[in-house]
């Protein structure tokens, strides 16, 4: 695991860098954590970024990397006047961020007889978490940016 | 960085109490649905799940919440014990609370 604090003109930026298996999300939360109290974020919105944090660092890991720890997933921290953008970043092709669903329907799953189908939630959670979002292919891989408001001083 | 997952199953006033210590995720799915399904075959009409000792809860462990629910049958009550707020709002986002009773004793799930 890499940590990196670096500072430029406009903000401060922290880099973290994470093997791609699952469990090693926790030290983006635990960054994540020790970030927002210090940017003094309400006690519920630093679960809830930390939530959002972890959620993408899976996806990362899992769709993105494919569990090749080989591969690591790269997490950005920026502070900007107005908002905490947490970055992260995998070696993969990404997807369709536009075409995910904004609802789910739980009882729809609930009734199915597949295991699988139970699953999907993490970015439905953290599209209900984050005040912005922004989702980007890059040359090299796929990057998920989220943001939070700083004035946001409650959940949401 | 690994957390291990345990599980305890404890009857109170007759009715199976699970109580789930570490994280709940992928690693932790197998443990907590079998434990169910044992307690299931029982006819148990109440089965309550402890959050006390939990500290992570994340999309993986919704799957798990939602099997549990898709498992069991409607005369079954479940029931959600010690959840902190923040998972609470999580599993409300969810719509898992539109199945399941949350409480913040075991006395008081007992009782309701
Ligand atoms: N970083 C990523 N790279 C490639 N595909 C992704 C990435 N993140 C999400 N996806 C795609 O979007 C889908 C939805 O993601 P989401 O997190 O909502 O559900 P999930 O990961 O399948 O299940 P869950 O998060 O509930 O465990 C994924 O199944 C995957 O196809
Ligand atoms: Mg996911």
């Amino acid at each position: 695991m890499k940590l990196h604090s670096i500072t430029d003109s406009m903000s401060k930026v922290i880099e973290l860098q994470i093997p791609s298996s699952l469990g090693n999300e926790k030290a983006a939360m635990d960054l994540s954590d020790s970030l927002t109290n210090n940017l003094q974020f309400s006690k519920d919105r630093q679960a809830e970024i930390k939530t959002a944090v972890s959620e993408a660092c899976i996806n990362a890991i899992e769709h993105g990397n494919k569990f090749d720890t080989d591969k690591k997933v790269q997490i950005l921290f920026r502070e900007s006047k107005k908002f905490l953008e947490i970055e992260v970043i995998d070696y993969g092709d990404g997807f369709l961020f536009d075409k995910h669903p904004d609802q789910i329907n739980v009882l729809k799953k609930i009734e199915s007889n597949r295991r699988e189908d139970l699953r999907g939630w993490g970015l439905y959670i953290i599209k209900k978490i984050t005040d912005k979002i922004e989702a980007q292919k890059l040359n090299y891989g796929y990057s998920l940016k989220m943001f939070f408001k700083r004035s946001h001083k409650r959940g949401y | 960085m690994e957390n291990q997952f345990s599980i305890k199953t404890k009857k109170e006033s007759s009715i199976p109490v699970i109580y789930l210590y570490g994280d709940v995720t992928a690693e932790s799915d197998e443990l907590i649905t079998k434990t169910f399904r044992k307690l299931l075959k029982k006819s148990h009409t109440k089965i309550i799940l402890n959050f006390e000792d939990v500290k992570y809860i994340n999309s993986s462990g919704m799957a798990t919440m939602l099997a549990l629910i898709s498992e069991k049958n409607q005369e079954v009550d479940l029931k959600f014990v010690a959840l902190s707020s923040h998972f609470k709002k999580i599993m409300k986002l969810v719509g898992i609370t539109d199945f399941v009773d949350t409480y913040e004793t075991i006395s008081e799930a007992i009782n309701n």
